[in-house]
């Protein structure tokens, strides 16, 4: 049996004596992309932060091809996973292509046709190059961590409530883009939000995280409830 | 490293200085003897040392100075003023303390890293200055300076068994002022502050007071360590107070074990006496020998002597068998217990809601009566370029539970914030019951009637239940720590109305009885947040502000905690909780306002506030569709 | 003309402070935890180069070699006294630096003996120039162009080499540093691998200066936090400019108010920094953790 892809069996978090996620399981083949939506405080960003070792994990399993992933974050970004994280952790006091530089340093070999690709995909990073990233707006650094995390070439990547602060148009185009580009590449992804229409609209599959475990995702009024009770 | 301050170190405490009174019966060698005395000596500031870092989480490189200020200023006095020794010396102490004072008030404000160096820095300075030129006059500059022997109704103080009595004497009296002070309320509180600034700060505490106030009782203890020092030695020269034996003095702490009186006093005995006995075989290895254990115990063994110590104790007591009535017989039970008393008390929670008359019920009631609490107008705070809150107006009426939900980033905290005084607004205002609350302290606030919660506990994990509570229980926390080390009427008093506040608040909330003595390490989260409310609650509140009491907890323990909102309510105290869970909000709140990016989007009963499509648009997305 | 050629030699001083200084904010950016022992492993150093020295001869060649073997000892501190155990947090990690530099202090007494100041061989020229009325030491001038040298390469590194932006990246959010993939533990060994020289340096600048003893580096590692103070503690390089001002003042207190007042003015100028400008002259401000 060959799982290609990130496979998350029956996982547990505590955090501080809380338990956050409790028997989570959860598939994202290479290639494909997968929403994961749930109310504020229902564990998304645990998830995403157990699975690349930012979290412990108190139980259960992360595998990656068929191999255990590692606990240390360095390991997981250096076996293909790349964790792009809430708030978007873009390195302010660095320029905007130090901040790229930095995303290519994971050890899996550079690739400049990659990151070409990445400039046409997203124009607005390219010519932003040579700014300090803290003086991006908010849609612009989101763009430039999708663009960090991608240029590690990833065999996945996990994108934490890419949503926050962004105005619509902004997050439209920023959504738009990133799964056009995961498509043509080929790189799975599991995006986590608040936001469950956007993903509704862009993602191949889609789940509800509630009460610390995956559900399937119910269309518009039942989806209303998993929120609001 | 800061991780334990120890409750009950009494008894061992005791038994340490029996033994150090016995050991002349069994120590006969003169020089032994007189090892004994410097380890007594050094035991005397290692004690105060342990209450400033173990009990309070701060750092000192720099005790000797304190040292250095007592011995001098008792032997200045008495070689130029004449003044009798009984006299200088309390001079000597309270110049010590007086010092600490002036130091700890330009330090205290920064991080421990900071007040590392400070002290240290601090300590270097001193041996300059007292061996340098400028105060000579006083100190005998690199000459030293003579300490003439003491004495007491004929018996001689500076040598024999006189000095080693009056050592131990000295060492008992340092050891038990700083026991003592470990139980006050300026004890407890400080090690709140410790725990966390900003809790202990919403809870009334002073938090700069206290902890000025911690050094300046190490400073003190140490100006007496540094007396009987001058006593000792018949001679001070400024070498004897260099910045090292501050380090030294810091390692004995460690290495004797933090937070536990008693463990500095055997760390000090055994580092006098081991590097004593290897001076004897070897030449100068001594202090290569400490620095080797001092690194071993702070890599591999972080606890000290005195833990090692408590587990040996623990031991034998398992060996002894189980009949024994134990600590460790807490511990074995904890795990269990704990699961098992909430669980109880969470079903009943969860039967109750409905029966106790939901928030729909009561309602009817409250709604006649639309007397405002707090009003908040045109609230704005800025983060440099970033509006956490745009203009917020609400209000929060008297009686009832008010819901503040919003996506993450919407702007809930920094309105809890800005209400209870932990952050100030760019502009706008507050009002509470008509005043309004401008620039006031966080402390001000809470004597107005305000308490909180907050998201993460911050108990005292080396603390009891009733003890968390407790503290969060005073009118008030000024005063002087003297008259609360000396247990005034008045003082025991305000203790007693403390702790009696604490059982109210936690006989209200119906927290089990049985689990009042069990330290707030070993609790559940659902047990931990109850005794955060209960803790604000003891401040009897006008207006309890939650922030997210459901985080982390599951269906039960939510329900549990909604119950525990109600009776709040019941009790005629006003609530502001913020939550996550949408559910929760149904069950408990009256009024519900919806925040998004720092503006009110709308308020309104739950039912309502949840019917709204906006308030779906704002939690589920707008999608690509505009 | 006095005062401007002490203000000179003050600049020249504030500089070794500054690198000092310098050590003591990349450690603490890097690793975590600013390290109390830095002067001492500096001077643990030097008293290995004075052995090397007696033993066969010439300072220079002992010097190179002390550098090299200063780098594995740099490595060595790390791996045997930092890294086990480091999920201790970081009062742990200072009492370990602090256990550091007392171990550092006796194993200096003990294996270098007890006939302790010993002079140090020069390394740099004797002799000075003479710039209108103001001589200039060379020692001075050369050691203000090592410093300035250094300076310039590790800006260098940082603007230039992947493992100089690694080390940025860490300083800055060292969680998102290691989701990149950035190895922090490996790189807290290299970051004491380069401390390990550094701090040999201002040991051979120092020592001919005031001998070479166990104590020697007391004086300069307070300098070194009060500049690292003046600095912000968070800019790398505002530590070389707040060594200029600890190393200027404190030259000229000495001079005309007494040299027990040295310590005492530099301790006064990071207080008042603190109560004045509490991130520095360079520094950023801090979010406070609530």
């Amino acid at each position: 049996m060959t799982s290609s892809g990130l496979v998350v069996e029956d996982l547990y978090v505590r955090i501080s004596g809380a338990r956050i996620i409790e028997g989570l399981s959860l598939s994202v083949p290479v290639g494909e992309i997968v929403g994961l939506a749930g109310r504020n405080g229902a564990g998304k960003t645990t998830t995403l932060r157990a699975i690349s070792g930012m979290a412990g994990r108190s139980g259960g399993s992360v595998r990656l091809d068929g191999r255990p992933l590692s606990t240390r974050p360095e390991n997981v970004a250096r076996a293909g996973v790349a964790h792009v994280p809430e708030g978007r952790g873009v390195f302010a006091d660095l320029t905007v292509d130090e901040n790229i530089r930095l995303g290519m340093l994971a050890g899996r070999g550079r690739d400049e046709g990659l990151r070409r690709r990445l400039e046409e995909a997203f124009p607005a990073v390219a010519r932003l190059r040579d700014q300090k990233a803290g003086r991006l707006s908010g849609g612009e650094q989101q763009m430039l961590a999708l663009v960090r995390g991608l240029v590690s070439r990833p065999k996945i990547l996990l994108v934490d409530e890419m949503s926050l602060g962004l105005s619509p148009r902004a997050l439209r185009t920023a959504i738009e883009t990133l799964v056009a580009f995961g498509r043509a590449e080929r790189v799975g992804m599991l995006i986590v939000d608040q936001n469950s229409r956007m993903l509704e609209e862009h993602c191949d599959r889609m789940f509800l995280l509630k009460d610390g475990r995956v559900e399937p995702w119910r269309a518009a009024p039942e989806a209303a409830s998993a929120y609001f009770d | 490293m800061l991780a334990r301050a120890r409750e009950n170190v009494g008894w061992p405490l005791l038994g340490i200085l029996v033994l150090l009174g016995l050991a002349p019966l069994v120590v006969t060698e003169v020089s032994m003897r007189s090892v004994l005395v410097v380890a007594m000596i050094y035991a005397i500031g290692a004690v105060g040392l342990d209450v400033l870092t173990g009990y309070s989480g701060q750092f000192s490189f720099g005790q000797f100075v304190y040292f250095a200020i007592g011995a001098y200023v008792m032997s200045s006095l008495r070689e130029f003023g004449g003044v009798p020794w009984p006299a200088a010396l309390v001079i000597g102490v309270t110049a010590a303390g007086a010092v600490a004072a002036l130091v700890a008030s330009a330090l205290v404000r920064l991080r421990f890293f900071g007040s590392a160096v400070g002290t240290f820095f601090l300590g270097a300075v001193a041996v300059d200055l007292l061996s340098g030129k400028r105060l000579e006059q006083w100190t005998g500059g690199s000459n030293g300076l003579v300490a003439p022997p003491v004495s007491l109704g004929g018996i001689d103080l500076s040598s024999g068994m006189g000095l080693y009595f009056g050592a131990l004497l000295a060492l008992t009296a340092s050891a038990l002022v700083c026991l003592r002070y470990t139980r006050t309320r300026a004890g407890i509180a400080s090690r709140v502050i410790k725990q966390n600034e900003v809790v202990a700060a919403v809870m009334g505490i002073r938090v700069v007071r206290e902890k000025v106030r911690a050094h300046v009782l190490a400073g003190s203890v140490a100006g007496l360590g540094g007396c009987m020092l001058a006593i000792n030695l018949g001679y001070l020269s400024p070498e004897t107070f260099h910045v090292t034996h501050s380090i030294m003095l810091f390692g004995i702490v460690v290495v004797g074990g933090l937070g536990s009186i008693g463990g500095p006093i055997v760390g000090s005995v055994f580092f006098f006496v081991a590097t004593y006995a290897l001076s004897l075989m070897y030449d100068g290895v001594s202090e290569l020998f400490f620095a080797l254990i001092l690194l071993a115990i702070v890599i591999f063994f972080n606890g000290g002597l005195y833990d090692l110590g408590e587990r040996v104790a623990r031991l034998v007591r398992t060996l002894a068998g189980p009949s024994l009535p134990s600590r460790a017989g807490r511990a074995g039970g904890g795990p269990g217990s704990p699961a098992g008393a909430a669980a109880g008390r969470d079903a009943r929670g969860a039967g109750e809601p409905q029966a106790s008359g939901g928030p729909d019920g009561a309602k009817v009631i409250r709604g006649a009566s639309d007397d405002v609490l707090l009003r908040l107008e045109d609230l704005t705070v800025q983060f440099g370029g970033v509006k956490a809150l745009d203009g917020v107006s609400l209000d929060v009426r008297r009686g009832e539970v008010h819901a503040i939900i919003g996506p993450n980033g919407a702007g809930k905290t920094t309105l809890l914030n800005s209400i209870s005084g932990v952050q100030a607004p760019s502009s706008g205002t507050i009002v509470l019951n008509g005043r309004p609350l401008g620039n006031l302290s966080v402390s001000s606030r809470r004597k107005l009637g305000i308490s909180r919660t907050f998201q993460h506990p911050s108990l005292v994990g080396d603390l009891d239940v009733l003890g968390n509570v407790a503290i969060g229980a005073y009118e008030s926390h000024d005063g002087t720590v003297w008259t609360e080390l000396a247990g005034t009427r008045r003082k025991r008093r305000l203790q007693r109305r403390a702790r009696a506040r604490a059982v109210a608040a936690l006989e209200r909330l119906e927290f089990p009885r049985a689990r009042w003595h069990v330290l707030a390490d070993d609790i559940t989260m659902g047990e931990q947040k109850h005794v955060d409310i209960a803790r604000a609650m003891g401040g009897e509140p006008t207006l309890l502000l939650l922030d997210e009491p459901t985080a982390g907890l599951g269906t039960e323990e939510i329900a549990s905690v909604a119950k525990a909102i109600r009776t709040v309510r019941d009790s005629g105290v006003s609530i502001l909780v913020i939550a996550h869970h949408v559910g929760f909000v149904r069950q408990v709140a009256d009024r519900c306002t919806v925040l998004d990016f720092g503006k009110v989007l709308v308020c309104e009963t739950p039912g309502q506030v949840l019917q709204d499509p906006r308030v779906k648009e704002v939690f589920m997305g707008t999608g690509s569709r505009r | 003309m006095l005062a401007l050629s002490v203000i000179i030699s003050g600049i020249a001083f504030g500089l070794v402070i500054g690198l000092l200084s310098f050590v003591l904010v990349f450690l603490n950016k890097t690793t975590g935890v600013a390290n109390f022992a830095a002067g001492n492993i500096g001077m643990f150093e030097t008293f290995i180069v004075y052995r090397i020295y007696l033993y066969q001869g010439d300072a220079y060649v002992a010097a190179g070699l002390g550098l090299a073997l200063s780098v594995l000892f740099g490595a060595l501190l790390y791996l045997v006294v930092l890294r086990p155990f480091s999920s201790a947090g970081t009062a742990n990690i200072l009492v370990r630096t602090v256990a550091l530099y007392l171990l550092l202090a006796a194993m200096a007494n003990v294996f270098f003996g007890k006939q302790q100041p010993y002079t140090f061989p020069t390394l740099l020229p004797k002799g000075g120039a003479s710039l209108g009325g103001i001589v200039i030491a060379w020692s001075d001038l050369i050691s203000v162009g090592l410093v300035v040298a250094i300076g310039a390469l590790f800006v260098a590194m940082f603007r230039f080499t992947d493992l100089g932006l690694q080390f940025l990246a860490v300083a800055q959010q060292a969680p998102i540093a290691r989701l990149l993939g950035v190895r922090v533990g490996r790189l807290s060994a290299i970051a004491y691998m380069i401390a390990g020289p550094l701090a040999l340096l201002i040991g051979l600048l120092m020592a001919p200066k005031q001998l070479l003893f166990s104590q020697m580096m007391d004086p300069i590692l307070l300098y070194a936090f009060a500049a690292a103070v003046v600095g912000g503690f968070t800019s790398l390089l505002g530590t070389f400019a707040g060594g200029i001002v600890i190393g200027v003042v404190t030259n000229l207190v000495s001079t005309y108010l007494g040299g027990d007042l040295a310590l005492a003015s530099a301790l006064a100028i990071m207080l008042v920094t603190l109560a004045v400008r509490p991130n520095g002259l360079f520094g950023t401000a801090q979010v406070a953790r609530l």
